[in-house]
């Protein structure tokens, strides 16, 4: 197993009132309550516990990019992958993602990346994104041009690191005379794809043809995450292959005590910070961002009773749903074996800092973890000895060919 | 001629519209509610004259919608509808959304239009006004949507509308709430239900004009009421009092009547 430090970058002292007053954490949560001061001491708290993880042990890290909202401060993860560059030396730094259709135009991707895989000595994954349906409402795109604008971004991407340039790119939404990125990835052809994915069978379809690794958008009810991984396994056999443990991460919220009893009571109130504060808002889906179909279905699976984490009233929900992996080592360990074996997955990536959690307790959860249920875990689930399937970024040809 | 439906041919798109009444052509353009259905203001003006209200690409069955990437790919679209239809001028009443493209033809096209209603329209920008973002409603909450669309939330109208969010709904329904709200994003989402270009464009409407407002329209405020009739040449502005955005709905009696007397 290989195990990844997830960081979300919270805001995590908010008005104790903020959710009677704000219906939203994103887009319309005034930026007057983001205090510097107080970013100043999260942002430092928070890329120390990233750096850590490399003396602990784990395999990499994660961070992603949101905009214009109090859940994740970070609007540009390359910022932030710069400095872990900088002060790591053998992890991997995983930018899950960079929403793609955000950048105009989006070779500024290709550039960023490159140079920090170049920097990095060719550490960087490379997670690339549509983009959440609050973003489209930050950053004006319009929703309806979302999937076009991503597919036509990442290929003009993969085009842009894999093939010799310059060469023009005349596309729907990107008109380029000249494509000619300077510098290129380290990592040959190009730095290892990670695409989220919340259960679209198009998404499952893309990730599988072109042997990229596939990870659930994470805040499901268990059994959605293994429905899901199912499928994905499923259209990896349709194209003819197994699929590679490494092709699949699951997304957990994570804390460790020495007592099931304990972690419980340190960790209850941080998780309902984050259900109750950061999530609204999280789930917007603008019209056209989605095909009416998955639109439906999202709607159906938010009013359902049970399968989004904005269902949780209750720790027995949290608990049933597995909505965060809380207890002793063993129970921890015991929970992550059955369901990574379950789902075949060979990448855990942990939240070990969520909501309020304050940064000791997020370094001890971190160092817990690292020391008492890796081994465990790692001793049922060895990595497996197959490499992992080399990508086609153009299963279906280039369109520049 | 009866009321009923049918399907014209636009640029290869298949557009479905209402068809009725006899009498001068009257053309139709509906709201972002995809009003393409007999609904009784439009019985109504199929009274007398003979009414075309054709469902916008991306509304109803109407196709196309993936060919549209803003407002001037929709003006096109109703200059080579009105060519099908062979008319080298027609009377045009748009609400809403309807009245944004109306406005628009009206301007782009001066020969093509030779009676313009501006209703509760869309389409131009008052910096101190903003327009309401329809996009951010929360639909969970029908009572704010119903709040911001009537000025009376208990009129009958108001009543009858049913919420996207209900997914008690038979789902051919939600189907078309969900496409027209996707169809009116990918026209409208950024700037916001408005072409930055329409207020220069303005001077050049050549035909006779009405803009016919509800006086407490949350939506689109009166501000742009006024500020269409001052930029349009001759137009002349009509307000419905105690009215909404919806004015043919929440005051169907008032709206139809100011129409007929204006197109005569």
């Amino acid at each position: 197993m290989k195990h990844f430090l997830f960081h979300l970058m919270p805001y995590r002292e908010l008005p104790a009132d903020f959710e009677q007053k704000h219906e939203s954490a994103w887009v319309w949560a005034p930026n007057e309550l983001f205090d510097p001061e107080r970013g100043h001491r999260f942002y430092n708290d928070y890329i120390d516990e990233l750096a850590e993880a490399e003396p602990l042990g784990f395999d990499g890290v994660c961070i992603n990019e949101h905009h214009q909202n109090v859940y994740g401060l970070m609007p540009s993860p390359n910022v932030i992958a710069a400095m872990l560059v900088m002060r790591t030396r053998r992890i991997k730094i995983a930018v899950v993602g960079n929403a793609l259709p955000l950048y105009n135009p989006p070779t500024r991707v290709a550039e960023e990346i490159a140079m920090l895989d170049v920097i990095s000595g060719g550490r960087i994954i490379s997670g690339q994104v549509i983009g959440g349906g609050p973003e489209y409402f930050s950053f004006s795109i319009n929703p309806a041009e979302a999937r076009t604008r991503f597919a036509e971004a990442h290929e003009l991407i993969l085009r842009a690191w894999t093939e010799p340039g310059p060469f023009s790119h005349y596309g729907e939404h990107f008109k380029l005379r000249y494509v000619n990125v300077f510098p290129r990835p380290l990592q040959k052809p190009h730095p290892p794809i990670w695409i989220p994915g919340a259960g679209s069978i198009e998404t499952m379809e893309f990730v599988a043809k072109r042997r990229y690794a596939y990870m659930g958008i994470p805040y499901f009810h268990i059994d959605f995450f293994k429905k899901n991984y199912a499928m994905f396994r499923e259209i990896c056999e349709k194209e003819g292959y197994r699929a590679h443990p490494e092709q699949m991460g699951l997304l957990m919220p994570i804390y460790v005590a020495e007592t099931d009893a304990r972690a419980r009571e340190q960790y209850e109130r941080h998780f309902w910070y984050f259900k109750n504060k950061l999530i609204p808002g999280l789930t917007l889906s603008p019209p056209g961002y989605t095909s009416v179909k998955s639109a439906l279905r999202i709607f159906k699976s938010l009013q359902d009773g049970k399968t989004f984490i904005n269902h949780c009233e209750t720790w027995q929900d949290v608990e049933k749903g597995c909505f965060a992996i809380v207890g002793s080592p063993e129970t921890v360990a015991e929970k992550i074996i059955e369901h990574c074996r379950d789902i075949g997955c060979g990448n855990m990536l942990g939240l070990f800092q969520l909501g309020s959690m304050p940064h000791e307790m997020a370094r001890e959860n971190a160092r817990r973890y690292a020391e008492t249920v890796m081994p465990i875990v790692n001793a049922a689930l060895p990595n497996s000895r197959e490499p992992m399937p080399a990508s086609i970024p153009f299963p279906d040809g280039r369109a520049g060919a | 001629m009866e009321n009923t439906t049918a399907t014209v041919e636009v640029l290869g798109r298949r557009i479905h519209e209402l068809r009725g009444g006899s009498g001068k052509p009257l053309l139709y353009l509906h709201s972002a509610m995809g009003e393409a259905i007999w609904m009784p203001h439009l019985l109504a003006l199929a009274q007398g004259r003979e009414l075309h209200a054709p469902a916008h690409p991306g509304f109803l069955s109407s196709e196309g919608i993936e060919q549209i990437r803003d407002i001037e790919d929709v003006v096109e679209h109703y200059l080579a509808y009105l060519d099908v239809m062979g008319w080298s001028s027609v009377d045009v009443v748009g609400l809403s959304l309807g009245g944004w493209i109306a406005a628009e033809l009206a301007a782009r096209h001066p020969e093509r239009v030779s009676a313009l209603v501006l209703a509760s329209a869309v389409g131009i920008w008052i910096r101190e006004r903003p327009i309401a973002d329809i996009f951010a409603i929360d639909t969970r909450y029908p009572e704010r949507v119903k709040a911001l669309l009537f000025h009376d939330v208990s009129c009958p109208a108001a009543q009858m509308m049913v919420s996207p969010a209900n997914m008690e709904l038979p789902e051919a329904m939600l189907v078309n709430i969900l496409n027209a709200f996707a169809a009116t994003a990918r026209i409208g989402w950024n700037p916001l239900l408005h072409d930055p270009r329409l207020e220069s464009l303005l001077p050049r409407v050549r035909a006779r004009t009405l803009c016919l407002w509800g006086a407490d329209d949350r939506v689109v405020p009166l501000a742009y009421g006024e500020r269409f009739a001052k930029l349009v040449p001759g137009a002349s502005l009509e307000v419905i009092p105690a009215c909404g955005h919806l004015a043919p709905l929440e005051k169907q009696a008032e709206w139809v009547g100011a129409v007929k007397r204006f197109l005569g």
